[in-house]
């Protein structure tokens, strides 16, 4: 990337003439500090909108009632305030690069006001276990209970635990930074392509803006799982190959060739499903670049040889090293390719699934807001290309006409969201990748839509037309945002911290479930067949180091003991029940219970029948050998359940 | 090129204080930022410095960037190796990135011994350097590298990080008032505990986590109908245990309960061991 002076070196001419980031020299030097401050100012905006969300957390965890309201107004701030400026301004890159450094940070610190003194997340205790048995045996690849495959993909526990060792901080509390890090390059190397590949700072501070309204950035892609680790450098890949493509003389390709591959090597070792996205992007490029009419083509060695080599990278790491990874994915490819046994989802009837596959009902406005802002998106994206298209520099240069054709994967995206079993949680995955270039052909329509083409129009324009077409535009943004709020992580009935709640993901988390699932794991055999509802199975897999297996609902829903229950233990190996009494009286958030519940969408109230969890307590030969008052543990070892 | 000779020599001595600093001063804040530096900063701040092979100067943001992205696939990269040759303990750490550091160090060495101009003091690239454009990139990078300090921009980033850390403060604040729920554990485990129900023993144990030291009475009933067989009033600080190990016949049930002191009429909760269904 070059700097703004340099910028002829970069563009044809005709492109500096029309770029809106160039200012001239005599408005530079007069301009230059106020206009750098109204980026302060637009920091502290979104600092605010930060503030007011904390504020908002803190009122939820004490139950007031307003809690809600102050998050959105919170949240519109954080949008609203970068994108007003970058809708009426000309950023500079200095001042879009401040953005785009902003913008990841505040985003951490609303995804840590949310949780910050712990983990909260399932699938952040899974990496959990991974990185203590690298503490414990100070190797990797030992086995997890919760998730095989985390062993396979050690990168973020690598990091997290060598900073762990070396600073004596907590995995939590390694992992924070390590995370802080790792969502922050995702950001910057956003910005950082974009620039590299349009060199435009205004519409790279926008792609970074529109990115983060995607469903799962402020939250998902911030929290301790492995795809957090891999996504930067997936981007930092695509970075480093586009500093590959541009570079004229060998030395300096075979460096940037080095450091993609450096870049290629992290994320397969990261997680699985970024590094086969990488390789998408890179086939995609290089098919790009062999579409070129006249030779010689020797972009297309470099990035042939690029594309070949990550290939081999990722082959390796899997079949090599990683072997249960093609028997980890398969139930999600047979989703997207629509084999599952699990229902095809009813997208129109305002049914959603989580990753349990679960039926539950999302609010009407929330199924309304996502409706919309996928309905935006696609249009947003469609004018970008569109534009793209009819814009002779985007056009006639491969990078940045490959990179907005890229852009298209929202559509496969949202035919993901529509056709596959479980297509709200893969399209949610897919939106982390898909708006990477999707982001940027959003801006570009924004961009087209929103801002006036020369200084002149805004001086001639009306005020309020001035007015109207920024407030759609800032609209425009926020629908984006709600939509991706409402359609991403946490799910509606958690989106704000409070009280415990029966199946509600981050709101089921709480100390007694904690303590337990350390209880279990100091005192009972690691790899011990456990079953109990979801979110407490899924701590005791995975905090706990015990095996808790799918299936096993039926052992909570009879009120007296038959044979199918010793059937059902025996097959499942189950030998420890974890009973939470507070699945009598609270109604399952998520719409249920237990793993395949077959009652899933129709408790009212809970479980009610106290027989159903009580039976454990009459059988003499089961015995109880961990309770608080809430949460119990028997052991089926000698009863009719496990004679 | 003294310049940046004297750079590496302070790094040099830098990265051996830390090595020091981390084996034995043994404070936590000093071993995170010693930390956070060795693993995330230092091997890629050297590698960025080779400007000369990266093309062009990069600038402030592109550095920062590649120095995290650089040294963090390092960490990873290195942790892999450290698999194959050793394993990953605290001293093979601070081994292996002392080892990583002063390697690039002595590349770097090289570097500047091989093409002194192809570097400048400030690492910035000369001409010939760029991507492509032939003109140097020194000023602008410079320009670039400086961001315009005003008492205004002083005043509003203060503003927004005092907001985000009260922020942080506050949702740290109320997420501990909320997150304490006093919670008190019994436990009765089987010895040994793969023995289950036919176990022998039984090892009634008592967790305090309620936040607070507490005093609490155990009472251990056996046989069916149950008799009161132990009574034992524990205090426990904030996060302490206590435990009792008890015999039992394997056909007699084994109960316990807890309750507060104060309140030893209603327990709070109980435990078991069962008679086997099969004795």
């Amino acid at each position: 990337m070059t700097s703004g002076p340099s910028l002829q070196t970069e563009l044809p001419p005709e492109s500096v003439k029309e770029s809106d980031e160039v200012v001239p020299p005599s408005r530079r030097s007069g301009g230059s500090t106020r206009r750098n401050s109204s980026m302060s100012y637009v920091v502290l905006g979104m600092s605010i909108g930060v503030f007011l969300i904390a504020v908002s957390f803190a009122a939820s965890r004490a139950n007031n009632a307003h809690a809600n309201i102050m998050y959105w107004i919170g949240e519109f701030a954080f949008f609203a305030v970068p994108t007003t400026y970058l809708l009426t301004q000309r950023p500079s890159k200095r001042q879009s690069t401040l953005l785009a450094f902003a913008t990841p940070l505040l985003s951490y610190a609303i995804t840590e006001s949310y949780s910050p003194i712990q983990f909260r997340f399932l699938d952040e205790f899974q990496h959990v276990q991974t990185a203590q048995a690298i503490l414990q045996t100070h190797h990797l690849f030992t086995s997890n209970t919760s998730l095989p495959v985390s062993p396979y993909f050690p990168g973020l526990e690598i990091a997290t635990t060598a900073l762990a060792q070396l600073s004596h901080l907590s995995i939590y509390a390694s992992g924070t930074i390590v995370v802080g890090i790792i969502h922050l390059l995702t950001a910057v190397g956003l910005y950082l392509l974009v620039m590299e590949i349009y060199n435009r700072p205004r519409i790279a501070a926008l792609s970074v803006i529109i990115y983060a309204t995607e469903p799962h950035y402020q939250f998902f892609d911030a929290y301790f799982t492995y795809e957090t680790m891999a996504m930067p450098f997936l981007i930092a890949c695509l970075v480093a190959y586009v500093k590959m493509m541009k570079a004229p003389a060998w030395r300096t390709q075979a460096m940037w060739l080095g450091l993609a591959l450096y870049c290629g090597a992290v994320t397969a070792v990261s997680h699985h499903i970024t590094s086969y996205v990488l390789l998408a992007f890179l086939v995609v490029l290089t098919i790009g670049e062999g579409a070129r009419r006249s030779w010689p083509r020797r972009g297309l060695w470099w990035s042939g040889a690029l594309s070949v080599a990550v290939f081999g990278l990722i082959a390796a790491w899997d079949l090599g090293v990683a072997h249960g990874v093609l028997r980890y994915l398969e139930p999600a490819a047979h989703a997207v390719s629509g084999t599952s046994s699990v229902a095809t989802q009813q997208l129109g009837g305002g049914n959603l699934k989580d990753r349990t596959g679960l039926a539950v009902s999302a609010p009407e406005r929330d199924v309304l807001a996502e409706y919309a802002s996928t309905a935006l998106l696609l249009g947003l994206v469609s004018l970008g290309i569109w534009f793209g298209w009819r814009n002779r520099r985007i056009r006639t240069h491969r990078l940045r006409i490959m990179f907005m054709l890229l852009s298209a994967s929202v559509f496969g995206v949202v035919l993901v969201r529509l056709g596959a079993s479980d297509g709200s949680e893969l399209a949610g995955r897919s939106y982390s990748f898909a708006m990477i270039p999707g982001s940027v052909a959003c801006a570009f329509a924004l961009q087209w839509l929103f801002v006036p083409r020369a200084i002149g129009a805004i001086a001639r324009s009306d005020w309020w037309r001035r007015l109207v077409r920024l407030g759609c535009g800032v609209a425009l943004v926020l629908i984006l945002a709600i939509g991706g709020i409402a359609g991403g992580w946490p799910e509606y009935y958690a989106r704000l911290p409070g009280p415990f709640l029966a199946s509600a993901w981050e709101r089921s988390v709480d100390s007694r479930n904690l303590l337990a699932a350390e209880w279990a794991a100091d005192n009972i055999p690691k790899g011990s067949g456990v079953a109990s509802n979801w979110v407490t199975g899924g701590l005791m897999g995975s905090l706990g180091h015990l095996s808790n297996d799918q299936g096993t609902a039926l052992l909570f829903l009879t009120t007296e003991f038959t044979p199918q229950l010793g059937t059902i233990v025996a097959q499942r190996r189950v030998r420890y029940i974890v009973v939470d009494s507070r699945t009598l009286t609270m109604t399952p958030q998520s719409g249920a219970f237990f793993d395949n519940d077959p009652f899933a969408g129709s408790y009212k109230g809970g479980l009610r029948l106290k027989q159903l969890l009580n039976k454990f307590n009459v059988d003499p030969g089961i015995s109880k050998i961990y309770s608080d008052g809430t949460i119990s543990i028997y052991d089926l070892y000698g009863s009719e359940y496990k004679p | 090129v003294i310049g940046r000779r004297l750079t590496r020599t302070l790094v040099v001595i830098g990265v051996l204080i830390a090595a020091a600093v981390l084996t034995s001063v043994g404070a936590r804040t000093v071993d995170a930022i010693v930390g956070v530096a060795l693993l995330f900063i230092v091997p890629g701040w050297l590698i960025t410095s080779w400007s000369g092979y990266f093309g062009a100067a990069l600038d402030l943001a592109e550095r920062v960037f590649w120095v995290l992205v650089v040294s963090a696939g390092g960490v990873v990269l290195s942790g892999l190796l450290l698999n194959v040759v050793g394993s990953l303990t605290r001293r093979n750490w601070i081994i292996c990135e002392v080892a990583v550091i002063l390697v690039l160090l002595a590349i770097d060495w090289l570097i500047v011994l091989r093409n002194p101009g192809s570097t400048a003091k400030n690492g910035t690239a000369t001409a010939g350097a760029g991507d492509g454009s032939g003109v140097s990139r020194r000023r602008s990078a410079r320009r670039v590298h400086l961001p315009v300090i005003s008492p205004v921009n002083i005043v509003l980033l203060a503003v927004s990080l005092v907001l985000v850390v009260s922020a942080l403060w506050l949702s740290e604040a109320s997420s501990a008032d909320h997150q304490h729920e006093p919670v008190l554990q019994l436990s009765m485990i089987p010895v040994p505990i793969a023995r289950g129900s036919f176990a022998s023993l039984g090892d009634i144990g008592v967790g305090n986590q309620t936040g607070t030291p507490v005093t609490v009475e155990v009472r251990l009933f056996r046989g069916s109908p149950a008799v009161i067989v132990g009574r034992w009033s524990v205090h426990l600080r904030e996060d302490q245990q206590w435990s009792k190990i008890v015999s039992r016949s394997p056909d007699e049930p084994l109960v316990a309960t807890v309750a507060y002191a104060s309140n030893s009429a209603i327990p709070i909760a109980w435990v078991s061991l069962g008679t086997p269904a099969r004795s």
